[in-house]
């Protein structure tokens, strides 16, 4: 092809490579999704909420085990059932006069319809919205409905509903509260963002996702991505991030801890900001199989079922990624995400192939956490780093490992230490650099008087002075 | 996913009045239809107006008002909303169509002017800083953007992703604005929203020279305290003094019926401890973190999404383990589609084949998965995603062809039928080739019916996959008036020996309504130089000389004729240009009989000797003016064509 002669040719030569890269990159973006999709959701969706109008509105006037709620009551679910396939989780929700179902606005042809009505019959137990995770069961949308009726019939509360809803098996089916903007004070708020209240707000998100998919719910990232995208924006490597945020679980406070182990993994090897966004990510979700319910019974009429257990150890990486693939969609996120839940136990050299790049950072970083913490292996952090190198090649991935010493230091965040002028002190960061690999920032805990600071430790620099005699075992 | 704003009058400060246009109830559903505005750009009229409607494509199209009380912000209002209505228009368009290249032209010219007019004149020197509003966007105390539509309005998509202001630098880049208005895109027409939002996604764009500041935004109308677990789906913008409680795990705390904890032995047990060993910082060679980089980009996805699928199906095949197919059958569609669509065929017949193992456990629910890719849907990607240079079908689509069961045909007709470009026919119909046998009559069926550049098409590819019955297809086309369908036809007859029934089709096309078929055809009949044809082109000839005929036409005629049997021909001319009987001679000049001369004239044209001369010239001295300049000009030709002159 002939090089452009004028401007006005490399403007045009321009422009069409730039219409191809956005087309590349938005058919990527939505791979799976056909033009057709939004009218379909469209169409369904609009029989979904005249459907439900009809059936609340119905409750002013009949009783709700009337035979005229049946029909209605099925075509419901039909219309839910093939929502849910195409789409995975349906939100319905109701905002002034309009309705959305999973974001596409749902118009109507005239109100006797229910587009605008919808939202006053759901606040009438102060509902803004529904979720159905999962295709429900007739007699569960027969309750939901009834929830409407007048009392004692029906329910006094969006609350209430969810017990009643709750308790009869209907897990799949999460009501919505009215929602407002936070407006007033938010510029304050991301002005003073404090590292503690970062961790503390990651670990409250992964204990409410845990609390999501234990009710058979579709996994939602958005949170969690979310909340590692504030951390990356802080910096990983945080001083207020390396303690256990107050009021953590053992869990929430494990996979915080391991997602920020991968990110500095992944940083340290040059990754792109949109992988190691992922990754935290992978890292988020990456033991959720522990939320899958194994042997579970749903409840049905007076037998009250059964909860199910977590799955054995041995499983709970496969049963990692058949959670997390109860999300639809394609996404080259979701995809290395459920490989990595499903491989991060896997050794460097297992002989059913090396696992992905995720699931082989993942290791690292978990298995560092597992035998540093309390509950695992109690080793000090740097032994544990040596532990660890002893498995290079086989257990883990020797170039990752490697990259993991170099940005760990030889002292690891969290590693007590007492030096030689008898100070004890805890590393709080990370290598620096290749020459501060082992001199790494501290927090006095105790000064060479043998005081002991509970808080407002002092920060002492060991690139500017002081020797590690030798690494204090806590456990 | 409560990511969109919710009663937005509730909004602290309270919402300026909304001003819309009048609700239209829209005419029908959503296919290209009209759509009704409830909230228009400011200056509309509230309530009582007439009802005004507009397409889906108006609707989406139309651009937001016009505001801005300088010229800077009337230029950054520009900008904004030709990005607004790029994003919007993929919801519309291809992202290939001409359309979208106008759009991104205007984007660009109208952002970057609006970025350099604002940084350029004192006024902002560093950047164009946007304050974000739930309908508006506001630069240096001023609305530069206003749209009350939420499914419109741009600055509704940022505030209801926590997007609270978007500062664009001054030396921000065209590649940037791009990245921009993909992002922006994706979160117009992306129906399964939830893996990012515009935060997420700008922060993974790494920008250099655009920032923004987000939070997270969305509290409970109510402030009572909630004893349920507070839905996943949401960022709750919890503060200190809320997170003070710490997360109790009181089984009696909450709400839900069926609540369990995390293990205490998660993770355990963990890996047998190694001994010790020592550990140092070691650079790390380029190279080796260079391969760790590629791993990590999107070039690995076709390869990472089918493994993927086949660790999940080891997980069905295993009975210890309670994966079934329910599992795991939205992943094979999902990873199948993504693949056609990158045209990906080497690896979607890698998953084809771990599928197919599998089908022992479930022989149904696999038959049904394996439909999937090769049904129409399927073949048309297939076909779409190989390369215009590319002149045969890759061999992994004869591979799944061969292999997987289902209505190929009908498949790989309607692709040719819907297909337009040339690349693709050319491969839609080398499918039809392979396929055709299956159903011949259907093809027939087709090619007697279908629009007329598909039906050449497959009578293309039934000459080629069947030559025997060329001429079963011919018969199939010759019915039809079309000149692609009926040209075709000629161009398979060509290739075909002669025959009776050749001679047949041959003259049956001769009567074709197209007069550029019938020419061709003539050329045809005189190549073949068949005797056998001769009297029925003559009786052709004879009957449509009564009808509509060119100068043209009765010329080839004449031609024709004489190539196929002068001896004939020259008895049968002489007789039509200088009839025996003297009454004939006189009397009779029946209707048609004009263009038999002029056709006896040409065909006498090509007859050498005096005799011919003789008789063409009688005929110039008695003609009417246009038959005897006809043969003034064929004595003429003769003239310049004998040897010696």
């Amino acid at each position: 092809m002939a090089e452009p002669s004028s401007p006005a040719e490399l403007a045009s030569g321009e422009l069409d490579s730039a219409q191809d890269r956005l087309a590349g990159a938005l058919e990527r973006a939505r791979a799976g999704e056909d033009r057709e999709l939004a009218a379909v959701v469209r169409d369904e969706g609009h029989q979904l909420v005249r459907l439900l109008f009809g059936l609340l509105r119905m409750t002013r006037v009949h009783a709700v085990d009337n035979e005229a709620f049946e029909k209605p009551l099925v075509e419901l679910r039909a219309t839910i059932e093939q929502l849910v396939g195409l789409l995975g989780v349906v939100h319905c929700f109701a905002v002034e006069d309009q309705v959305y179902v999973n974001d596409v606005r749902i118009r109507f042809q005239d109100r006797a319809e229910g587009g605008a009505e919808l939202g006053g019959e759901l606040r009438r137990l102060g509902i803004g919205g529904l979720s159905w995770h999962a295709v429900p069961e007739v007699e569960h949308l027969r309750l939901l409905v009834r929830g409407f009726a007048k009392p004692p019939v029906g329910a006094v509360s969006r609350q209430a509903l969810q017990l009643q809803l709750a308790s009869a098996g209907a897990d799949n089916v999460e009501l919505h509260g009215l929602f407002r903007f936070r407006v007033s004070g938010e510029e304050e708020k991301v002005e003073a963002q404090d590292s503690r209240l970062v961790a503390r707000r990651a670990t409250s998100v992964v204990d409410e996702t845990w609390d999501s998919l234990i009710g058979n719910r579709v996994p939602n990232p958005l949170p969690l991505r979310r909340a590692v995208t504030e951390i990356l924006h802080m910096g990983p490597g945080l001083d207020g991030l390396w303690q256990d945020p107050r009021g953590a679980s053992a869990f929430g406070g494990h996979t915080l801890r391991v997602c920020r182990y991968a990110l500095f993994l992944a940083s340290g090897c040059g990754l792109s900001d949109e992988a190691i966004q992922d990754l935290g990510l992978a890292a988020m979700f990456h033991d959720v199989g522990y939320a899958a319910h194994e042997g579970a019974q749903p409840a049905h009429g007076k037998d009250p079922g059964h909860p199910g257990y977590p799955p054995p150890y041995e499983r709970h990486a496969g049963a990692g990624a058949r959670v997390l693939l109860r999300q639809r969609g394609f996404h080259e996120a979701k995809i290395r995400r459920a490989l990595a839940a499903l491989e991060h136990h896997r050794d460097f050299n297992d002989p059913r192939g090396k696992p992905s790049i995720f699931a082989r950072i993942l290791r690292i970083a978990e298995d560092f956490d597992n035998l540093v913490r309390r509950k695992g292996g109690r080793m000090t952090p740097a032994a544990s780093l040596r532990a660890m190198a002893a498995g290079a090649g086989v257990r883990y991935d020797p170039v990752l490992l490697q990259v993991f010493v170099n940005v760990m230091g030889a002292w690891p965040p969290g590693s007590l230490m007492e030096l030689a002028d008898r100070r004890i002190v805890r590393s709080i960061s990370t290598a620096r650099s290749p020459e501060t690999w082992s001199r790494p920032l501290c927090r006095v805990e105790v000064d060479d008087n043998g005081t002991r600071y509970l808080q407002d430790q002092p920060l002492l620099d060991l690139a500017q002075g002081g020797s590690v005699v030798r690494e204090i075992v806590e456990h | 996913m409560l990511r969109f704003g919710m009663a937005d009058k509730l909004l602290q400060g309270g919402e300026p009045a909304e001003i819309g246009r009048p609700t239209v109830p829209p005419l029908a559903g959503d296919g290209g239809a009209v759509v009704a505005s409830t909230e228009g750009a400011a200056g509309g009229v509230a309530g009582g107006a007439a009802e005004i409607a507009e397409s889906r494509e108006e609707f989406l199209l139309r651009e937001e008002a016009a505001v801005g009380g300088t010229d800077l912000a009337r230029r950054i209002n520009a900008g904004l909303r030709s990005l607004a209505r790029s994003a919007r228009s993929f919801l519309l368009y291809d992202p290939r169509n001409e359309a979208i290249r106008l759009f991104l032209d205007q984007y660009r010219s109208d952002m970057m002017g609006a970025i350099q007019a604002a940084t350029s004149g004192g006024v902002t020197a560093e950047g164009v800083e946007l304050v974000v509003r739930p309908f508006e966007l506001v630069w240096n105390g001023e609305i530069v953007y206003l749209e009350r539509d939420r499914e419109r309005s741009l600055a509704f998509r940022m505030f209801r992703d926590g997007v609270r202001r978007l500062t664009i630098q001054r030396q921000v880049e065209w590649d940037e604005l791009l990245r921009l208005l993909q992002i922006l895109s994706i979160r117009f027409t992306g129906v399964r929203q939830q893996e990012e939002d515009i935060v997420t996604l700008l922060w993974k764009a790494g920008f250099k020279h655009i920032d923004i500041v987000a939070v997270e935004g969305f509290t409970p109308e109510d402030d009572e305290a909630d004893d349920e677990p507070v839905a996943a789906g949401h960022m709750v913008g919890l503060g200190e003094e809320e997170l003070r409680q710490p997360r109790g795990r009181d089984e009696a705390g909450h709400g839900a019926a069926a609540f369990i904890d995390a293990p205490l032995d998660f993770d355990l047990p963990i890996p047998p401890p190694l001994a010790l060993a020592r550990i140092a910082p070691v650079p790390v060679p380029p190279a080796d973190l260079e391969a760790i980089q590629q791993e990590a980009t999107s070039r690995a996805l076709p390869e990472l999404s089918v493994r993927l699928v086949r660790e999940m199906l080891a997980l069905v095949a295993d009975p210890h383990d309670p994966t079934d197919w329910n599992d795991i059958s939205y992943l094979i569609e999902e990873v199948r589609d993504f693949l056609l669509s990158e045209g990906q065929l080497e690896p979607l017949t890698s998953l084809v084949s771990d599928v197919e193992a599998l089908r022992g456990s479930d022989p149904e629910r696999v038959d049904t998965i394996l439909h999937g890719f090769v049904d129409g849907r399927a073949l048309r990607r297939i076909v779409r995603s190989i390369p215009a240079a590319h002149t045969r079908p890759p061999p992994e689509l004869l591979w799944l062809l061969d292999r997987l069961p289902g209505n190929h045909l009908d498949h790989a007709l309607a692709v040719l039928a819907e297909e337009r470009s040339p690349a693709a026919r050319r491969i839609g119909r080398q499918v039809v080739v392979r396929l055709l046998s299956r159903d011949p009559e259907k093809v027939l069926r087709h090619i007697a019916s279908d629009e007329a550049s598909v039906a050449a098409d497959l009578l293309r590819a039934f000459a080629e996959a069947l030559p025997a019955r060329t001429l079963a297809g011919v018969d199939a086309a010759a019915g039809r008036n079309e000149p692609d369908v009926l040209f075709e036809a000629l161009r398979v007859l060509e290739r075909l020996e002669s025959s009776p029934e050749v001679a047949d089709a041959l003259v049956r096309l001769l009567d074709t309504d197209v007069e550029e078929v019938r020419l061709r055809t003539l050329e045809q009949v005189a190549g073949r130089r068949s005797g056998r044809l001769y009297a029925r082109v003559l009786e052709t000839l004879q009957r449509r000389a009564h009808g509509t005929m060119t100068a043209v036409e009765a010329e080839a005629y004449g031609h024709t004729l004489i190539v196929l049997d002068r001896n004939h021909a020259a008895l049968t001319f002489e007789e039509w240009i200088r009839p025996r009987s003297l009454f004939k001679r006189v009397f009779h000049d029946p209707i048609g009989h004009n263009w038999l001369q002029w056709a006896a004239v040409s065909g006498m044209g090509l007859v050498p000797g005096e005799d011919a001369d003789k008789m063409i010239r009688w005929l110039a001295e008695r003609a009417g003016s246009e038959l005897a300049q006809h043969c003034m000009k064929t004595l003429a030709r003769r003239r310049r064509e004998r040897p010696n002159g």
